[in-house]
């Protein structure tokens, strides 16, 4: 910070009628993201309404709407709208009950081998998300995986995890619930640790069992932090990109293609770019819907107003 | 400026006492003015300015050096190591200095795709890969200009006759639509055939084609096999006992589903391998090349001079049933095969787990395996037995090629530099690296040939009959489209017509979209007429 | 809540029933790391032999051939991790100092806009770096930056900034106002206030917050490869080079990967005792 000289005079600063300080505090931030947003933002809304592709400059054209009305004829976009709807859904409920789940365990029960936990949780998030896409994917696979070497040693047959679409779907929720399950966890568990503590001795003074702690304090107390880790990681798990990439790419015949993915696919693979960047706004836009309402919806009864 | 300003005042304004007087906390300093303020502001943000004026400085200082070369380049899919030496050599030689940047396949594809958006002028030379041959080539340089010019090209360096004819036409386009058919449907003989000369390119600018690369470092695909197995006295005698003919790498299909189950554990329990052969059957490039060598050696073409799909005739059908059958029907080739491309079949031979195995490289074998006698053999893939006796082969193949960049500037300099690059003296000296050389020559010399001789001779004979894509503008997206199809027709979604039909109709939206049908004022549906909607 | 066993017998069998189940989530998400690391020291073809090969003779040859250079990683690993130390840190700090700044003032002093001020800083999460890398590598290019730090520090700030605005506003959010009111009335100004009181409070928060930020910019792959050549690139675009033609290369490439992961490992080591030591509650007073 700047260090400023303390000034002895004791003016009274007058105050502007609008209370501009959280803008003029957020300039920094705000010069920032324009630097990256600004261009970008024009870029794509441009390209979004032509038939852009780099390699082929003499086939751009405008098309208005043309690509957003391919879009929803295209049985691989609605398909795979279909697939990253569910896969958020199932992803970020297992990560949260988990992580939750293992919070509130550590927390309480064993105090004492939370540091260690913590680490040993913090380990998967820190890979690069290329070398664990290719770990499980060896481990996954049909022939020299261990995970049909282990199957083989309990008796049960071992399958060809990616090369069925569902299992594959499997394979991709769980390596995302792997490595993010302890993102929930972590930002759990220092919620938990920077609670006040007088609510809770009261209330167990008041008698209070452990799960009435639980679902009237504790969880009450939470909220704000439940409330970001679930915004972060709905919005993340819609934008899941490496693990499709280096697990499946894209899955036997387009099953496991997400979104983001596919957004990779029409833009990197095939140059489509002005159609990419068709789809990229119809995501951001979902994604702006979205957070506005499980904003609104979980802050309901709760005392801080966004 | 204003905003900022006011943003620090701010910040400052947090220093500023609250309305009640109190007793300061650090002595007192005489106020200063508001212009001393605004200075502190700015004097934080000095070292800022100073850094992006350094990176700026820096960046236009490199673009003042004259006498290097960028090159973009892939990895260990073109031979890096060679390139390197090479690079090296020619620095010593002339005094120019090569800068590679070598990147896997699949980021080398996203940086030159990110270049050449960008119209950048950074790379003065690249590698391109025949997929992306049509869409790179209106972006690079047309070599016939520089090879046409005497006083730049230096004809024995460039020794158009020692070439491998088939490559030739890997960078021949046609300017004006890039895209064509497979080259016995659609490019002049001469450009596949041979014998090429200088005569050669004369007749490519007569014709007002382009040849926009120097051929470099290709790629085909060979059968690799279990030489200690075939040459076992005992399994020799066994298979002439079952099957009534010599066991020997197989020429054509039936023999290659007889020697296969002969080495798959379920079939022949005396088999010391789990299964006969492996395919790369993920949804993967690896899978549409493995395909269209199956549906090349039953005589399909996929696309006709008219770019109407024909990969789903009765021929083609029972090519792609055929290469089904051998994991589902045959039971020869592993199901996790489905789920394997070109790296994964190089660990399931090496390992042992297969006695055959078909890639586009010379396999090695786990040392444990060697130790204990394990050796490899190589041939020619096995094709389809015709009437008159003769073998239909159709291994698929490709080249790399050496481009230059249009937007880059030493264009006279670089050319020299890929001409020397490909000049068969320099090619020979790679063969320590196990280079694939773009030069018939290469095959024959003594000193390549003393360093395994049992791959390099079917790698060569493979190159001359190779069958190679078809070059598209939307060459990715059509690959993807028949491997989604073929792949689900492999896990059983399909039946094979079905996801063959079904592809065809892609195609065809596909290529409609892509302008071909406009170009060639062709009518797609009087061909296939299912696919009319 | 009635249950049929009473909370006594709860209370003494729950933590054994806690370590079982934890160290079973723990082995879980500990055990491909784990793979991983000891893979890099086997010889290359033990790493996929089946039964897996747990005893072996270790061996540092995949980390000797990518320290030199010679592996199939075109650059030697050592210079890549250099540019990812300052990648990162650079972005980090600059994240976590422009964001804090505008998560206190959106905490402390809430107006008519700050609703659309935080929505908007959170809207810039949502775009997929995908759709964004080319016209990012258009405008860099333009300003000449590629192959620079700038190039990815200031995307990855910009990634970055969303989070940690929502994050730290929270945690300030908890920290009472009345606190800081308190300080100032006895003789603080708000920049000590800042610094004394509701800094060290809300510590854990900033250092978590900054060890996301740290590990994203560490890990992240897609502007690295776009962005950089050869003088800023980043130690993960190099696990790249090693699925070749000739086979995944696991040896050298598990070797890379426990490179480029132990720095950030220690760093959590040491982040870890700081946050258990700020966290010893004595300020909420």
């Amino acid at each position: 910070m700047a260090t400023a000289t303390i000034e002895v005079r004791s003016t009274r600063v007058s105050r502007p009628p609008v209370e501009w300080r959280p803008l003029l505090l957020s300039l920094p931030a705000i010069a920032i993201l324009l630097i990256m947003v600004v261009y970008p933002t024009i870029f794509s809304v441009w390209t979004a309404v032509h038939q852009y592709n780099p390699m082929l400059p003499e086939m751009d054209r405008f098309v208005g709407l043309g690509n957003f009305e391919h879009a929803f004829q295209d049985r691989i976009f609605l398909d795979t709208v279909w697939r990253t709807a569910v896969f958020v859904v199932v992803a970020v409920t297992v990560e949260f009950v988990l992580g939750f789940g293992l919070a509130i365990t550590v927390f309480y029960l064993i105090p004492r081998g939370s540091s260690l936990v913590r680490l040993a949780l913090t380990m998967p998030m820190i890979m690069p998300p290329i070398a664990i896409g290719l770990v499980w994917r060896w481990l996954f696979d049909g022939q020299f995986g261990l995970i049909n070497y282990a199957m083989k040693l309990m008796g049960l047959p071992p399958q060809i995890w990616l090369g069925n679409t569902t299992t594959a779907m499997g394979a991709v929720i769980l390596v995302e619930v792997w490595q993010w399950m302890p993102f929930v966890f972590l930002c759990l568990y220092a919620g938990l640790a920077s609670l006040a503590s007088e609510p809770i001795q009261a209330a167990r003074v008041d008698g209070a069992g452990p799960l009435q702690l639980l679902w009237y304090i504790v969880f009450p107390m939470l909220k704000p932090i439940i409330l970001v880790v679930l915004l972060f990681r709905i919005i993340d798990c819609m934008r899941v990109f490496d693990i499709v990439f280096v697990l499946t790419e894209g899955g036997p015949s387009n099953g496991t293609v997400l979104y983001p993915f596919l957004i990779y696919m029409q833009g990197f693979r095939y140059f489509n770019v002005g159609y990419a960047a068709a789809l990229s706004w119809l995501l951001v836009v979902f994604m702006s819907i979205l957070a506005g309402l499980l904003i609104r919806m979980l802050q309901k009864g709760s005392a801080r107003v966004a | 400026m204003i905003l900022v300003a006011q943003f620090l005042k701010t910040l400052l304004s947090f220093g500023a006492q609250a309305e009640v007087t109190y007793e300061p906390m650090e002595p007192t300093e005489p106020s200063r003015g508001k212009s001393y303020r605004v200075g502190k502001g700015v004097s934080c943000l000095v070292p800022f300015l100073v850094l992006g004026v350094a990176t700026w400085w820096t960046s236009s200082l490199r673009a003042q050096e004259a006498k290097q070369l960028n090159m973009l380049y892939v990895g260990v899919e073109a031979n890096i190591d060679s390139v390197r030496d090479g690079a090296k050599s020619y620095e010593e030689k002339t005094g120019v200095h090569i800068n590679i940047d070598s990147y896997p396949q699949t980021e080398w594809r996203e940086r030159m795709f990110t270049e050449i958006a960008a119209k950048s002028p950074h790379y003065d030379i690249w590698i391109i890969d025949v997929p992306e041959g049509a869409l790179v080539a209106n972006h690079s340089v047309n070599l016939l200009d520089l090879i046409l010019n005497p006083a730049v090209v230096d004809s024995k360096l460039l020794s158009p006759e020692t070439f491998i004819p088939r490559l030739i036409v890997q960078s021949t386009y046609d300017p004006k639509h890039t895209w064509n058919p497979p080259m016995e449907l659609q490019m002049p003989t001469y450009t596949w055939q041979g014998p090429v000369s200088m005569e050669t390119f004369q007749k490519m600018k007569a014709d007002g084609l382009g040849f926009y690369g120097i051929p470099f470092h290709p790629n085909v695909l060979v059968l690799a096999y279990r030489k200690d197995y075939f040459d076992n006295p005992d399994y020799q005698a066994r298979f002439k006992t079952k099957y009534g003919y010599d066991l020997a790498p197989p020429e054509d299909w039936k023999q290659f589903v007889d020697v296969a189950s002969f080495f798959t554990k379920s079939i022949n329990s005396n088999s010391p391998t789990e299964y006969g052969c492996t395919l790369m059957a993920k949804k993967h490039e690896s899978l549409y090349c493995d395909w269209r060598t199956w549906l090349g050696s039953y005589g399909v073409f996929e696309i006709g001079t008219d770019m109407v799909p024909s990969f789903n005739s009765e021929k083609g059908i029972e090519a792609t049933q055929f290469y089904k059958d051998l994991m589902d029907k045959y039971k020869v080739v592993p199901q996790a095969a489905k789920t394997w491309t070109w790296d994964e079949v190089t660990t399931a031979f090496g390992s042992g787990l297969t006695a055959m195995a078909m890639n586009y490289h010379r396999m090695l074998l786990d040392p444990a395996i060697e130790q204990k006698g394990g050796q490899a053999g190589f041939a020619m893939v096995p094709g389809e037995r015709q009437a008159d006796g003769k073998i239909t082969r159709a291994p698929h193949y490709g080249s790399y090629y050496l481009a230059l960049n249009k937007y880059a500037t030493h264009q006279q300099s670089a050319y020299k530099f890929i001409e020397w690059l490909a000049s068969p003296d320099v090619q020979r000296s790679f063969a320590k690296y196990q280079f694939h050389s773009s030069r018939r020559d290469y095959y024959q010399d003594p000193a390549v040939l003393s360093k395994w001789p049992e791959y390099w001779k079917p790698f060569e004979e493979s190159l001359e009959i190779g069958y190679s894509r078809p070059r598209l503008t939307v060459f990715r997206q059509y690959s993807e489209t028949i491997q989604a199809e073929v792949s689900a027709a492999l896990l059983g979604n399909k039946t094979v017509k079905q996801a063959l039909d079904d592809a065809a109709c892609e195609v065809i939206d596909l290529f409609k979209q892509a302008g071909y049908y406009e170009a060639l004022h062709v009518d797609p549906y009087t061909k296939q007429p299912q696919c009319k909607h | 809540m009635k249950l049929a066993i009473s909370y006594g017998q709860i209370r003494r069998v729950a933590p054994t029933v806690a370590y079982v189940v934890v160290l079973a989530f723990v082995v879980f998400e500990v055990f491909p790391i784990f793979w991983m690391i000891s893979t890099s020291f086997k010889s290359r073809w033990d790493a996929f032999r089946l039964p897996p090969v747990w005893l072996f003779k270790p061996t540092l040859e995949h980390y000797f051939t990518i320290l030199s250079g010679k592996g199939w990683a075109t650059t030697p690993v050592l210079p890549l991790l250099i540019n990812s130390v300052i990648v990162s840190s650079g972005s980090s700090l600059l994240a976590l100092l422009c964001g804090s700044l505008s998560a206190y003032g959106l905490s402390r002093f809430a107006t008519r806009y700050s609703k659309h001020l935080a929505m908007w800083i959170l809207s810039t999460r949502m775009f997929p770096p995908v759709a964004v890398a080319i016209p990012v590598f258009l405008m860099m290019s333009n300003l000449g930056l590629i192959d620079t730090y700038w190039a990815l520090i200031i995307p990855y700030s910009a990634f970055n900034i969303s989070f940690v605005v929502w994050m730290m506003r929270s945690f300030f959010d908890q920290i009472p106002v009345e606190l800081e009111e308190a300080a100032m009335i006895d003789g603080c100004s708000r920049i000590q206030a800042f610094f004394r009181i509701v800094l060290p409070l809300t510590l854990p928060g900033l250092v978590a917050t900054g060890v996301f930020v740290l590990i994203f910019s560490w890990n992240e792959f897609l502007f690295a490869l776009i962005l950089t050549r050869t003088a800023a690139k980043t130690a993960p675009v190099a696990v790249a080079d090693f699925v070749t033609l000739y086979g995944i290369q696991w040896g050298q490439l598990t070797a890379h990967a426990t490179l480029i992961s132990a720095p950030i490992i220690i760093l959590g080591l040491l982040f870890q005792r700081y946050i258990v030591k700020g966290l010893t509650l004595g300020a909420v007073q």
